[in-house]
């Protein structure tokens, strides 16, 4: 016999609950009485133009300030001259050190006392220096001496 | 002019959504449906005048809904589902503020049995009644509606949205558990 036979037959299907006499017909009416005014079903809200095309217009400014955003970075990262991905530091030190590259004294020199020698040890005067590097000294320099070297004179810049 | 009832659901549900026709039909939907509603509440919440209240509160809320019936269901489904939403949201409120826990909850419903003036069954009743109180809400639910009303799985599976391999695993499980607390 099934478990749920063996219920059946000790406990019935009856659950034992009663209700006042005429429960039902009171329960009826009692609420009927108490309804509320047949309610409105909801009416569909009439959208404007606006209101209708505002979600695209606010979706394609979105992605023009993405594409503005993004025409920035790109200004910005093309004109950051010798510290962009295609022309990093490292080259152009690799550059230096092959000799090709003229900045070569730029990257070997360490200090001021190094430029000074290397300008005394290939210039005997400033005239030569001047010649070499295109353009005059200001007289306040050109007084001075190179390497023991008499000062010239002063000339006009 | 007396008004006839129609026999045809379909009618009922077009005259329900009509504003003219809708008291009296409603009128005849709680003739037809609120014993069934108020049964099947009273087996969840055992006490008849929390079931008063509640069964009241069902058929109202159908009447502030009756734009939102579709008519996809029948009408005795769709107030079952409200039913077992109000059963469920009540024996909640009721645990909260008696500070009841979880698995403590049939404490309360077993105190309804023992105070309930129009529970009239024997000592057998009872304790199938208290059997039950003890099992979990759903186990419960699916057990009142299949033991006592022989509902089909289909239509409980509608009510409680519940597939039908699990309201039939979840009946055996609560029929096994009765009568290990009743039989063994």
């Amino acid at each position: 016999m099934r478990q749920e036979d063996k219920l059946i037959e000790r406990f019935g299907k009856d659950p034992g609950f009663r209700v006042p006499d005429g429960y039902f017909e009171e329960l009826n009416v009692r609420i009927m009485s108490a309804l509320p005014p047949y309610p409105e079903a909801p009416r569909s809200v009439e959208l404007t133009k606006w209101q209708r095309v505002k979600p695209y217009v606010y979706m394609a400014a979105m992605f023009a300030g993405i594409w503005l955003m993004m025409n920035m970075f790109h200004h910005i990262s093309t004109s950051a001259g010798s510290l962009n991905l295609e022309n990093p530091p490292e080259a152009l030190i690799q550059l230096a050190e092959s000799g090709s590259y003229d900045a070569i004294p730029v990257f070997h020199l360490e200090s001021d006392y190094d430029l000074e020698r290397e300008v005394c040890g290939n210039y005997d005067s400033f005239d030569d220096f001047e010649t070499d590097f295109g353009y005059e000294l200001n007289p306040e320099y050109s007084s001075l001496e190179i390497s023991g070297t008499p000062a010239k004179e002063s000339k006009s810049v | 002019m007396t008004y006839i009832a129609p026999i045809d659901e379909k009618e009922l549900v077009r005259q329900l959504q009509d504003k003219a026709t809708a008291p009296n039909a409603f009128d005849a939907l709680i003739k037809r449906y609120s014993q069934p509603v108020y049964w099947q509440i009273r087996k969840m919440v055992v006490n008849h005048d929390d079931a008063n209240d509640l069964v009241q509160n069902v058929f109202i809320k159908a009447w502030n809904n009756l734009h939102n019936f579709r008519g996809d269901a029948k009408l005795s489904t769709w107030l079952f589902k409200i039913a077992v939403n109000e059963s469920i949201n009540f024996i909640n409120k009721e645990k909260q503020r008696l500070q009841l826990n979880e698995d403590a909850d049939e404490g309360f419903l077993l105190n309804n049995i023992e105070a309930d003036e129009y529970f009239d069954g024997d000592e057998i009743q009872k304790e199938l009644q208290k059997a039950i109180a003890k099992l979990p809400e759903k186990q419960r639910l699916v057990f009142n509606m299949r033991y006592y009303d022989e509902m089909k799985y289909e239509e409980m599976s509608e009510i409680l949205g519940t597939s039908v391999g699990a309201l039939k695993a979840s009946y055996h499980h609560a029929v096994k558990k009765v009568t290990e607390m009743l039989l063994s």
